[in-house]
């Protein structure tokens, strides 16, 4: 659906991209998964086109690169930055996407969005006047607006208040659920665990490992913690199975409380880079 | 969708824009005061006895100098500097359409400002016998002296996200469009180049060709430098425009 093969770019001495490659299947929610300047943001500019690799292949539906015009028509985009116009007001915003993807029915299927993102009751208001979340979840409408195959969500929920992001993450299920093909990039692994069916884990520009999240906590994920507590006495152990383990320790006697840390994305981070996703 | 579709879209946001801030109002008042401030004050109107609008047109230029880069130093500019460039930019067609809406819509804006100084036609038509032809062909080099001006701003506006930076360049571009023909440097050069050098230079300027549109002649070659500098600085915009995408 879409891939990217060995993608290099550089901006004057820093790498941006450094051998970047990925390849998303149709229907599928691709998680792109890191820190600030890990070169997630000018991956997608290059899978859309928007930016020329200094070397490497992009390969939209098996169409060609996204720097076709033809080919761009089935990709939609939401930047990192809201990209709309704030002197006109949420509904004008989408019409005139609309128009210019020359969309049947514009004002119809800008109805529809305005719905799906639960905006209906401010659609005459101007976004100048919107809170960061309501601008947030138009730019993912005006992305959605001649309905496109694959959907490029650059951090959509970066800055937005938690009722927005549960907004924007029930959205992007209910996309993928619909058969759209998404690529996601967010530094919160929170939301990568929660709606990806795979996470690319990117660092310095380079694809550092590609798997579900389940795949990527076995392959670096480390051992689970088990904390066992006796009255003040706390012990920890690690395991790669707590399940016997806390069985062991309840056979032992004596316990008075358990906690089981299991491994996260966190942890896949800082053994895959040696530094946490929040450094 | 044809391409003039999408033209007329572009268009039609882009020229509502110019009414949804104060840019509009101020833009309109300042013209036309100050049209009709060097027309009577500096240009002698009055004092002329001559039922023309001479006086009227002649400062044009150099207003234009100053007030099309109050226009067109926002039409890309401001995409970059909201970052609406990155989206419209992924749309599903070139550049070409996005420069001519966004240029078109300019061009009509400051057009309009020109229509609205139709009292000072009015004026001399009521005072005496004004020649209306020659009228008619001095608004049309007005109005392509303004479509040449903001192309030049336009293709400057896509260099940049700072709109002052925007504002500087074309001023400054619009100057060197205008001074090549001054008469003040024309003499300077008659002392010391060659004829057909000064008469080269002098005929890239903008203020040769707009002053012989002035006299009420439509000589084809004004026409077409104007149409040129036009063209010329819409193609170097879809340049520039495709060459610093995301920016």
């Amino acid at each position: 659906m879409l891939t990217l093969g060995d993608i290099r770019k550089r901006f004057g001495a820093t790498t941006a991209v450094d051998g970047l490659s990925l390849q998303v299947s149709a229907g599928e929610v691709f998680g792109l998964l890191g820190p600030n300047g890990a070169g997630k943001s000018t991956s997608l500019a290059i899978a859309t086109g928007l930016l020329a690799a200094d070397s490497g292949s992009v390969d939209l539906l098996g169409l060609g690169s996204p720097t076709n015009a033809s080919v761009r028509s089935h990709l939609g985009l939401a930047p990192q930055e809201i990209t709309l116009y704030a002197e006109l007001t949420a509904r004008e915003n989408l019409l005139f996407f609309a128009r210019l993807y020359g969309v049947a029915n514009a004002r119809r299927r800008v109805e529809e969005l305005l719905a799906i993102v639960e905006l209906e009751s401010r659609a005459n208001d101007r976004i100048g006047t919107f809170s960061g979340g309501m601008k947030r979840r138009l730019n993912l409408a005006a992305a959605l607006v001649h309905d496109p195959k694959v959907l490029l969500l650059d951090e959509p929920t970066a800055g937005v208040d938690p009722q927005s992001r549960n907004r924007i993450l029930e959205l992007v299920r209910t996309l993928a659920r619909a058969g759209k093909t998404i690529v996601y990039t967010t530094h919160y692994m929170e939301e990568a665990a929660k709606i990806c069916d795979r996470v690319g884990i990117v660092d310095h520009g380079r694809m550092l490992d590609v798997g579900t999240v389940a795949q990527l906590v076995t392959r670096h994920g480390g051992h689970s913690a088990v904390t066992v507590s006796r009255g003040d006495q706390d012990e920890r152990v690690l395991t790669a199975d707590p399940v016997a383990e806390v069985t062991r320790q309840f056979a032992v006697g004596g316990v008075t409380g358990v906690r089981v840390e299991s491994p996260d994305l966190e942890a896949v981070f800082l053994a895959l880079t040696g530094r946490s996703l929040r450094e | 969708m044809s391409g003039a579709q999408r033209i007329g879209v572009i268009f039609r946001r882009e020229f509502r824009s110019y009414f949804q801030t104060p840019l509009a109002a101020v833009f309109l008042v300042i013209f036309l005061f100050l049209a009709g401030f060097f027309a009577f004050n500096i240009g002698g109107f009055y004092d002329r006895n001559q039922a023309d609008l001479r006086p009227f047109f002649q400062f044009h230029p150099w207003l234009y100098v100053f007030l099309v880069p109050a226009v067109s130093m926002r039409l890309w500019a401001e995409e970059r500097r909201t970052g609406t460039i990155e989206l419209i930019m992924t749309l599903p067609f070139g550049s070409r359409d996005l420069v001519l809406g966004k240029f078109l819509a300019a061009w009509a804006f400051t057009s309009i400002a020109l229509a609205l100084t139709f009292p000072m036609w009015i004026t001399v038509s009521w005072l005496g016998d004004p020649d209306h032809g020659t009228i008619v062909v001095a608004y049309l080099a007005s109005a392509l002296l303004g479509g040449a001006f903001l192309a030049v701003g336009a293709f400057l506006s896509a260099l940049t996200k700072n709109q002052v930076i925007a504002f500087v360049l074309c001023a400054v571009a619009c100057f060197v469009l205008l001074l090549a023909g001054f008469p003040a440097v024309i003499d300077f050069l008659r002392g010391w180049a060659p004829r057909g050098v000064v008469e080269g230079l002098a005929s890239t300027s903008a203020l040769t060709h707009y002053e012989s549109m002035m006299r009420g002649v439509i000589d084809l070659r004004d026409v077409l430098f104007f149409a040129l500098v036009i063209t010329a600085f819409l193609v170097l915009n879809v340049f520039a425009i495709d060459w610093k995408k995301s920016d």
